[in-house]
């Protein structure tokens, strides 16, 4: 027996080292990784890894190759790199504008079948060239970290939309529903800036929401968000110039859409309910009446915005919003063909704002 | 049969791991996709459908155990006679190892894509089947032992599962009924091969003290998979869209993609390394009963045999090598385990009754 047993550690001794090792040192780590489109058909990629030096630095170190595919770029940039480059802390993936015009799929595709990244990854529209942004340096933890800290910031706390590879594929392949992703633009060489979100239909960028209408997309898009708005009230007293403003912070909200299938037209109608406070005023006094007043005034404008953008996203026959996808759960036997066609494009919408202001800070 | 010495038995609540362990193999990585390839969305109904059958085959089998004298080989016996019945047995034995083959093939296909591509299947089978032998080797007492580790201790993955929850839409499932009952009865006939194993108890049934009263643990065996299943079927169904899902060959380790602790960037090298406890009892219950019944129907001593399958099996899995001789290894054995399970067993029994009566009228 015991000779048995030293016989089957001695056998498990020689099968260590069955798979290559790999050294953490000698590997280029991509974080970031972004694709521009140059040519009809070629595409640029960059990879960004950074090089971390003695003093405990890291110094951004990007590469480029140009190729027709996305996976013949990935092989040109391996010859290029002195030592291997791995994806596996992959964190951002950057496509310019032209490409997203173009059809993003492939790179989605080649993220997703990579066992090696995370659904998590962070993608993102850049406005002008990935490879431009990727080349600048912002901040002290390199540029891969940097630019998914300011996109997921802006998801926690502030107006983006939540979006990753996970959420993008799921619109994507979801009937019904049609994909968005956040734009950042290069302000300076050391400044980033979220400028939008970028809309899709399947997988071509076809429209953008500017950065001001943010706070209303993200309303009607996100099951919970926050984030802020500036109500612009009637004129100041005196001054025929300046218009008396208050910024409203939402602490949260919520909204609950409801599809009415039955009705010819579809009628589909939102329910937003948002809990602020009262973050700036820049009047005289803010009364109970004032508060009342910010808040009528409020619900105008998330009216006005979301129907003007749901209006928007029929025009152009996509739906970030996803209300095929909840009339897809809502009646058996859905056609998707039918309700592209002729239901969507004709279903009205009724927005229901319910805004209460709940405190407006220390002063009155 | 000799007679099986009470040391060497196990107490009856130990049927409850064996049967759930040896029902959760490689397969749970995997069936969404094909249930929902005729079912849709509708296909955790399946699921339910083809739990509901694996309890009414284990009272099959119980009852084919207490007609027949106790386990497989001897109700072959009773029902075929001496040559006939041995065929039927080698034809188990074939089937045992065909499934040793299939959990371990497909386990080493998922390392090989998720973590090391150049895993050398031979050297890796090699070592696990070493493993295996050593397990098996020392009764089933020691595997009862493994098949409880081999639950008890990977149990915690199924809470990773609710780092999905915040990308998870379960109005996905709905509506409910939305496919033809064909549709998922097909899909409850491709679901009942992820279920499979539990005609282990045919060969454990001596092994077991009180055997008669062990059913209740085996039926809560049954249903305790059953429900993993489930909850398995509907997160996936929430986190992935329809098409998503129809392009994901392991959804659920692509679900643990989305997983995100500080400590640890890729979840999936933890949940694929701790699978390989999943894995274990799966083969060594398997390999146990080929071997026991190349026991009773061949003078073989018992370890010996164990060493004649493990060889088999290491031999024949390093000729699979792609993706395409995997998934037909699994339909093959899913298709035979599926005829054997809900064909050949309830016509067993039938056979063992009618056997019984005309002899004694003889």
């Amino acid at each position: 027996m015991r000779k048995r047993i030293s016989n089957l550690i001695l056998i498990l001794l020689l099968l260590t080292g069955c798979v290559e090792r790999e050294i953490l040192d000698d590997l280029n780590i991509e974080t970031a990784k972004g694709y521009d489109l140059v040519e009809e058909n070629t595409i640029r990629g960059t990879a960004l890894f950074p090089v971390y030096i003695k003093d405990g630095a890291i110094e951004n170190r990007t590469l480029s190759a140009e190729a027709p595919s996305t996976r013949e770029v990935l092989e040109t940039l391996s010859r290029k790199s002195q030592q291997p480059l791995v994806r596996g802390s992959l964190d951002v993936v950057l496509l310019g504008d032209d490409m997203a015009k173009k059809g993003v799929l492939d790179v989605a595709d080649s993220l997703q079948r990579d066992a090696s990244i995370g659904a998590r990854v962070t993608l993102a529209i850049a406005e002008g060239s990935a490879e431009d942004i990727l080349k600048g340096n912002y901040g002290i933890r390199g540029n891969g970290t940097f630019i998914s800290n300011l996109i997921n910031h802006n998801i926690k706390r502030r107006e983006l939309p939540e979006t990753n590879l996970h959420m993008f594929l799921f619109d994507y392949f979801q009937d019904g529903k049609t994909p968005y992703l956040p734009i950042i633009k290069k302000v300076s060489d050391d400044t980033l800036e979220v400028s939008g979100v970028a809309l899709f239909d399947k997988d071509k960028m076809v429209d953008t929401v500017p950065a001001d209408d943010l706070f209303f997309f993200k309303l009607l898009v996100d099951k919970l968000s926050e984030g802020s708005h500036v109500v612009k009230l009637g004129k100041k007293d005196g001054d025929a110039e300046e218009h008396v403003e208050a910024a409203v912070t939402s602490i949260m909200s919520k909204h609950k859409i409801k599809v009415e299938n039955e009705t010819d037209p579809v009628k589909v109608s939102f329910k937003i309910v948002i809990r602020g406070i009262i973050k700036e005023y820049t009047g005289k006094r803010l009364s109970q009446k004032k508060i009342k007043e910010i808040e009528d005034k409020m619900s105008k404008d998330i009216t006005d915005h979301s129907l003007k953008l749901l209006g928007r996203f029929q025009e152009k026959g996509i739906d970030p919003v996803g209300i095929g996808q909840l009339q897809k759960h809502g009646v058996r036997g859905f056609d998707i063909k039918e309700w592209e066609k002729t239901l969507y494009p004709n279903a009205q919408f009724e927005i229901k704002p319910d805004v209460e202001i709940l405190e407006s800070g220390t002063v009155e | 049969m000799q007679p099986i010495p009470e040391s060497r038995k196990i107490s009856p609540f130990l049927v409850f791991f064996l049967i759930h362990a040896i029902q959760v193999g490689a397969g749970v990585l995997g069936f969404q996709r094909i249930i929902a390839k005729n079912a849709g969305y509708d296909g955790w109904i399946s699921v339910i459908l083809a739990g509901i059958t694996t309890h009414i085959l284990m009272m099959i089998m119980y009852l084919l155990l207490d007609k027949g004298g106790g386990d497989l080989v001897s109700a072959h016996r009773i029902a075929f006679g001496k040559w006939l019945g041995k065929a039927a047995d080698f034809l188990f034995v074939l089937y045992f190892t065909l499934l040793v083959v299939t959990i371990l093939r497909t386990y080493i296909e998922v390392v090989q894509v998720w973590m090391y591509p150049r895993l050398s299947t031979f050297y890796f089978a090699l070592a696990f089947m070493i493993l295996a032998y050593y397990i098996v080797s020392g009764g089933v007492r020691n595997i009862a032992g493994v098949a409880f580790f081999g639950t008890v201790l990977p149990s915690y993955l199924l809470l990773t599962f609710a780092f999905t929850f915040p990308f998870s839409d379960f109005r996905n499932i709905l509506p409910v009924f939305d496919h033809s009952l064909k549709d998922m009865l097909i899909a409850t006939k491709n679901m009942s091969l992820t279920f499979l194993g539990y005609e282990s108890i045919l060969l454990l049934y001596p092994f077991i003290k009180n055997a008669k009263k062990s059913q209740k643990h085996a039926q809560w065996g049954l249903f305790t998979t059953t429900t993993v299943y489930v909850i398995i079927a509907i997160i996936s169904f929430a986190f992935f869209s329809e098409k998503q899902l129809a392009k994901t060959v392991w959804a659920t380790l692509s679900m643990w993609k989305i997983v995100e602790m500080p400590f640890v960037e890729r979840f999936e090298y933890i949940g694929i390394a701790n699978w390989c406890l999943v894995i274990l009892p799966n083969v060594c219950i398997a390999l146990w009963c080929a071997s026991r019944i190349m026991k009773r129907i061949t003078p073989i001593n018992q370890r010996h045999s164990i060493w004649i399958l493990s060889v088999i099996v290491i031999g024949t899995l390093s000729f699979l090598t792609n993706r395409k001789q995997v998934d037909m290894l699994n339909t093959l054995s899913g298709e035979i385990g599926f005829y054997l399970n809900y064909v050949y067993i309830p016509i067993l029994l039938l056979v063992v009754i009618i056997m019984k009566k005309v002899r004694k009228k003889v």
